[in-house]
């Protein structure tokens, strides 16, 4: 059987490049991708066929069919301005001709081709009375087309429809649900419209929602609209008429032949399936169970009845579903017949049934090829509806959601509706040997010891998943295998992940997954007793606990770090040795400072590479920034402006907000060099660190020039530095902590107090209103 | 049943309800709200992490966005038909711009230390010059979020101090509100505040914040600044002493603890009422961002009201306010869920697009990406809900998007309102207690066909007025895409 439609398909790629030709041809069989994927017996093929073809939109279902109303045709209220006019009469006139496969009857299949001109036209007017807008066309972007292009074939349009070639047209696979001509259909922005909101259009949702973001949609109408080039070695194609995008500016509507066509539309049953419905009379027909097959639609006679243009197997399975002796449907053959109706299983396996076809292999792509297939590939169906919580089985198959972001191939849309019935049998069919977890203990610390051995056995000394699998957002750094914790709460049912755990390979035949526990005995014996139940369920309930539990041992916790270039990079965050008013900057040589808006004091140095902000980037940002070069020097702590008597006086005790000194601000030169503003006892000072370089040495120097401003004549003093390693160094230098040289003007530093009293000062007079000092940080060399 | 079997259902159980419990249930409507909202993703660079904390509006169709990173952004693009983000970087090196304003060529970012004015004097497009505009209130631990307004027409920034660790007073001013003055000068406003989740007015131009469940605080909700108010949390009474604090006036009464709202409006004259409550976890866990839609009906039915983020649930909802008895106070309804991160922050244009951005870092969200922007726009299709409900001195008014089944909004029977409160309490959060079910006396539907007015036998004061309106029926038979509302009785107009 499965050959005989390889054969159908084949033979319909001639048909698919046929167009338009002057006469009506024989008629198109309905062509459903479903077919492809497998042994389906006759009356559940049958069955599919009764769905897709609408027949209860005319017909009763009775009491034995698994039919329902899911298979609403297009809306067609809209249709005069979102397709192209001329794509419409054609249409009209013969669905078969004009796209080959479409589930579409014709339904004037008895009259001359003069009548069903005329027929088109009507119909034409009354849909265009129906819609406020009309029909425009719009230029075509080539770049948009060509990401289109990209689009097309890597998030999962090919798995339904045909791939299509170099030139635009589309290649020979097996079972490809017909597009048609969509160059001589759609304009960019009516493809684009329908591509975001499918369903609006066709609430069968047969084609699901990608949930395209509009540039993607722009994307992908620009590439489906452009015509492909002509194929010289076609000939049918090449004889093909072309249709014009956009004819003629349409005229207004023509009052009788929108009554005619309003007639028409209810007459020739087009409202039994489509919108707009308007009051009409419903043909009286027989209920599916009481059918006589040699008449009517399934008679392969023309008459007054629609012709779907059925093969004799396709008439042969319909037959199978309306025997009264047919096998009852199955549970399972219950949920197939969803699956195949969306083609669902064009991409996922369930129950050896479907999964990617041969020639669209290819076309599944992973963003992480260390994951090997199950990078790729979607998920398997089998088994689902005990794996996955309903909730999440809801949201997946409804909106799309996903949790493996590597897979290039998009999971779509279907609708809530669809979502919640299949969810519900999935769950009542699916089933697992029943588990005994031992659920979380009540008490807090009982709870936290279980959930610390799941942390111990995810860590490197245990199981080690984290090797291979991402931990909230963080890579593994070998490959991105499904994250452990993001959805595993929400996502997995605690029963599923025992068997798992047991038996990967039993789940996912070509996982990498190792399998830690053989003969009823962990791999680690040493952890919870080596006890596989245990052990389980306490990773269980440690990785259920989410994204905010705590890392496992052995994450690499990878520093965030600020990189400075040829511009100074500035960070104003909570800083180690500062406080919460850091500012920390980097110099383009490799020096770095961290100034203290509250304090107003510089307060650290160091040279290298800058600054860690792991501490405040991640989580909810509790820790601090953390200098990452060499020999940070902390410097002065306390307010660093102050007046004294004389030298001798006490530093003051004050806070600087306690003295009265302000934060100005700062501004930032063309190299994003700040330079500090504050006011400090009525002076206006302005502090401007730069970097030099050293000849010979990676260590650069810092100078800081400071400028002072003040109505008043009077000394200042600055505290550079604080602590108790501040010794004299050399000629007029000063030598803090270890190896940092501070050298200021010369006689105007002062080093006084022992141990933390310990304290550098700098005297700074300012005369007729002005002082200016500057102040030279660097590092010894090392000592050979 | 045997053991084996009971154990496995337990165990499934908790762990359902551990995974359900920790951000409640969902609308379950996100399907139906796509066909007249939808959420566009606006894409942005792999390798940034972006972590919209502010925005404000800029001249020429341009955003400006401040980030939790410290970044100041000016994006262009994100209101074009086919968005498609640039990102200019303005300023970087920030601490947690959760405010942002701009006026006359100047950023104004509330940080956790400072309200800063940043300005580029050489006009090469980068930030120069960085003014402190105020560092009046203290600070010392991480979780001190300052959250900032963006310019108001005098100029100001009101900038909202949220308490030491959300519980604590160990700083001055925490748990105060500042209004900031473009000279720098720091006018204290209110007091009482846990913590802020977005400053901003609503859409009658008077300035509001979002407060969180937690002590004083029995659910999320939607607050006045009113000058010289007192917002309920009394840990911060010691900055009463403080130099700015004592120009607040004096110190309020203590309120009492396990009291109603209601009881201490009339002990403390200085409380402040919760203009709109927003049941916990119904609507919202951690509300956020807000907005008024002055799009003028670009946005669709909506205008003039606020839209309101939720960093925990990844929704927005909708809010509206009145002043009664010189009281506000209004009502909050579902809008939208289904958002991929938690909405720290939301912007709404001219052009009628909804700009949401936020990060799911730190704390627990529904949405499960990390940085991202996303994008509400309107189908052109009008939603068939209840677009508000204002109070009248008997009963309510309800004005709908569209017009009513005549038949069906004129029985009475069709309005289930129940009304709950809260306790007023310094233990984290309340049930909702003192429940009871006025019943609806009339109902008439106005000429417009789309509004009715309802009489109540009794509304209750101080109670939130819960609204399930699943009867209800458009002119062409639709049911309600949200069927619930929530409405805040602070006070009954004569």
């Amino acid at each position: 059987m499965a050959l005989g439609l390889v054969g159908l398909a084949v033979g319909l790629a001639f048909v698919l490049r046929w167009q338009f030709g002057s006469s009506i041809g024989p008629g198109s069989p309905p062509v459903l991708g479903a077919f492809a994927h497998g042994e389906i017996p006759a009356h559940i093929r049958g069955e599919l066929l009764l769905e897709e073809l609408a027949c209860i939109q005319c017909h009763e279902a009775g009491p034995a069919h698994e039919v329902t109303r899911s298979r609403m045709a297009p809306d067609l209220s809209t249709a005069a301005s979102r397709i192209a006019p001329a794509y419409l009469a054609a249409f009209l006139k013969d669905p078969h001709g004009t796209k080959p496969g479409t589930t579409m009857p014709d339904m004037m299949q008895t009259w001359s081709i003069d009548r069903r001109a005329k027929a088109a036209e009507s119909l034409a007017h009354y849909l265009r009375s129906r819609d406020g807008q009309t029909f425009a066309t719009q230029p075509i972007d080539p770049e948009a087309a060509s990401r289109g292009k990209a689009l097309f074939h890597t998030i999962g349009c090919v798995a339904c429809h045909a791939p299509r070639d170099e030139r635009g047209w589309a290649i020979d696979v097996q079972s490809p649900v017909p597009l048609g001509r969509l160059d001589q259909k759609y304009s960019v922005e009516g493809l684009r419209a329908f591509l975001l909101a499918p369903h609006t259009v066709r609430p069968a949702r047969r084609m699901p929602d990608f949930q395209l973001t509009p540039r993607e949609a722009q994307d992908l109408s620009s590439y489906l609209v452009t015509p492909p080039d002509p194929d010289p070695t076609n000939e049918a194609a090449a004889a093909g008429r072309s249709l014009p995008l956009q004819s003629e500016p349409v005229g207004p509507v023509d009052p009788e032949l929108r009554e005619q066509g309003r007639k028409l539309f209810s007459e020739l049953g087009c409202a039994q399936c489509h919108e707009p419905q308007e009051a009409g009379a419903a043909p009286s027909l027989p209920p599916l169970h009481k059918l006589d097959v040699t008449e009517g639609c399934l008679s392969g006679e023309r008459g007054g009845w629609p012709f779907f243009a059925l093969t004799e197997q396709q008439i042969g399975d319909i037959q199978a579903a309306l025997d009264p002796a047919a096998l009852p449907t199955t549970e399972e053959q219950r949920i197939q017949l969803q699956l195949l109706s969306r083609n669902c299983l064009a991409c996922h396996e369930r129950n050896e049934l479907g999964g990617v076809l041969p020639d669209r292999n290819e076309f599944f792509t992973s963003l992480d090829a260390a994951i090997g297939e199950e990078g790729r590939l979607p998920p398997p169906l089998t088994g689902v509806g005990a794996k996955l919580q309903r909730q999440w089985l809801v949201d997946s198959i409804a909106h799309g959601q996903g949790a493996r972001p590597y897979l290039q191939t998009r999971m779509p849309g279907f609708g809530s509706e669809l979502a919640e019935t299949l969810a519900d049998s999935l769950a009542e069919l699916d089933e697992l040997p029943a588990v005994e977890i031992e659920p979380l203990p009540k008490d807090r610390k009982k709870a936290e010891e279980v959930r610390k051995v799941g942390q111990t056995l995810v860590g490197d000394k245990g199981m080690n998943c984290i090797s291979c699998h991402s931990f909230a957002g963080e890579d593994s750094g070998t490959m991105t295998a499904i994250d452990l914790v993001e959805s595993t709460g929400d996502r997995l049912r605690p029963e599923w992940f025992h068997h798992f755990m047991l038996a990967p390979f039993r789940f996912r035949p070509g996982s990498f997954m190792p399998q830690f526990f053989v003969d009823g005995t962990s791999v680690r014996p040493n952890i919870a007793d080596g006890d596989q139940d245990r052990q389980i369920a306490a990773m269980w309930h440690y990785l259920a606990a989410g994204r905010n539990t705590r890392k496992p041992p052995g994450m690499r916790r990878e520093p965030i770090k600020l990189e400075v270039g040829d511009e100074a990079v500035m960070l104003r965050r909570s800083a180690q040795n500062t406080g919460k008013r850091g500012i920390s900057v980097g110099y383009p040589l490799g020096v770095n400072i961290t100034f203290d808006a509250e304090s107003l004091a510089m307060n650290q140095i160091w040279w290298g590479e800058f600054l860690d902000a792991g501490g405040v980037f991640r989580g909810q940002g509790s820790g601090q920034t953390r200098p990452i070069g060499r020999q940070r020097t902390a410097l002065a702590k306390g307010a660093p402006f102050a007046t004294l008597a004389n030298d001798q006086a006490a530093w003051p005790a004050e806070t600087r907000r306690e003295l009265g000194h302000s934060f100005l601000g700062y501004d930032l030169d063309a190299q994003q060099r700040p330079t500090f503003r504050y006011v400090c006892e009525d002076v206006t000072i302005s502090d401007t660190p730069r970097e030099l370089a050293n000849d010979g040495s990676a260590r650069p120097t810092l100078r800081r020039t400071l400028a002072f401003a003040s109505d008043a004549d009077k000394t200042l003093y600055l505290r550079a530095a604080t602590g108790p390693e501040i010794e004299p160094h050399g000629e007029g230098g000063v030598r803090i902590g270890r190896g940092l040289i501070l050298r200021a003007p010369e006689g105007s530093d002062l080093i006084r107090g022992t141990g933390e009293q310990r304290e550098l000062l700098i005297r700074v007079p300012i005369e007729g209103g002005k002082a200016s000092v500057a102040i030279d940080y660097r590092w010894e060399e090392d000592r050979k | 049943m045997t053991r084996l079997q009971i154990a496995t259902l337990s165990a499934l159980a908790i762990a359902t309800t551990c995974s359900a419990q920790a951000l409640g249930d969902s609308w379950g409507t996100g399907a139906a709200e796509a066909e007249y909202y939808r959420i566009v993703d606006l894409p942005l660079p792999k390798e940034l992490a972006f972590e919209a904390g502010s925005m404000c509006l800029l001249p020429d169709k341009k955003l400006g966005i401040g980030t939790r990173r410290g970044e100041v952004y000016v994006v262009s693009g994100a209101f074009d038909e086919y968005p498609q983000l640039q990102l200019h970087l303005f300023a970087s090196g920030l601490d947690e711009v959760l405010g942002l304003g701009y006026r006359d060529g100047a950023f104004y970012a509330t940080q956790q230390t400072e309200v800063t004015r940043i300005s580029d004097r050489d006009g090469d497009g980068r930030a120069d010059r960085f003014d402190n505009l105020s560092d009046v209130w203290g600070f010392g631990h991480y979780h001190e979020f300052s959250w900032g307004s963006p310019v108001d027409p005098e100029g100001n920034i009101w900038v909202v101090l949220g308490l030491s660790e959300s519980y604590h007073y160990k700083a001055p001013y925490r748990g105060w509100a500042f209004k900031v003055t473009p000279d720098g000068e720091s006018i204290p406003i209110a007091s009482g505040i846990r913590s802020a989740g977005g400053v901003a007015p609503n859409e009658h131009g008077v300035m509001f914040y979002t407060e969180s469940q937690g002590p004083w605080n029995g659910s999320c909700s939607l607050k006045h600044l009113r000058p010289g108010g007192f917002m309920g949390h009394p840990i911060c009474f010691p900055a009463y002493d403080l130099p700015l604090g004592q120009q607040l006036g004096p110190k309020p009464t203590e309120p009492n603890n396990q009291s109603r709202m209601l009881v201490e409006r009339q002990r403390v004259k200085e409380l402040v009422p919760y203009a709109v409550v927003f049941p916990y976890r119904k609507m919202g866990q951690s509300i956020s961002g807000f907005r008024p839609d002055r799009s003028g009906g670009k946005f669709g039915p909506f205008e003039n009201q606020l839209f309101v983020g939720d960093y925990s649930l990844s929704i927005v909802m909708r809010a509206t306010t009145e002043r009664i008895n010189g009281v506000w106070q209004g009502a909050c309804y579902q809008f939208r869920e289904g958002f991929s991160t938690g909405i720290l922050s939301l912007e709404l244009s001219p052009e009628g697009y909804l700009i949401t951005g936020g990060t799911n870092r730190g704390w627990p969200v529904r949405g499960n990406r990390h940085h991202v922007m996303e994008r509400v726009e309107w189908s052109g299709k009008t939603p068939f809900d209840i677009e508000r409900i204002s109070i009248r001195p008997d009963g309510f008014m309800l004005t709908f998007t569209e017009p009513l089944d005549p038949q069906v909004a004129a029985d009475p029977r069709n309005y289930k309102i129940e009304t709950f409160t809260h306790i007023f309490q310094k233990f984290y959060g309340s049930p909702e207690v003192d429940q009871t079910t006025p019943q609806v006396l009339t109902a008439s539907l106005a000429e417009d066909g789309r509004s009715v007015r309802i009489t109540l036998d009794a509304l209750v004061k101080g109670h939130v007025h819960a609204f399930d309106l699943p009867e209800m029926r458009s002119q062409t038979g639709k049911a309600l895409l949200h069927r619930k509302a929530y409405y805040t009785v602070n006070e009954i107009p004569e």
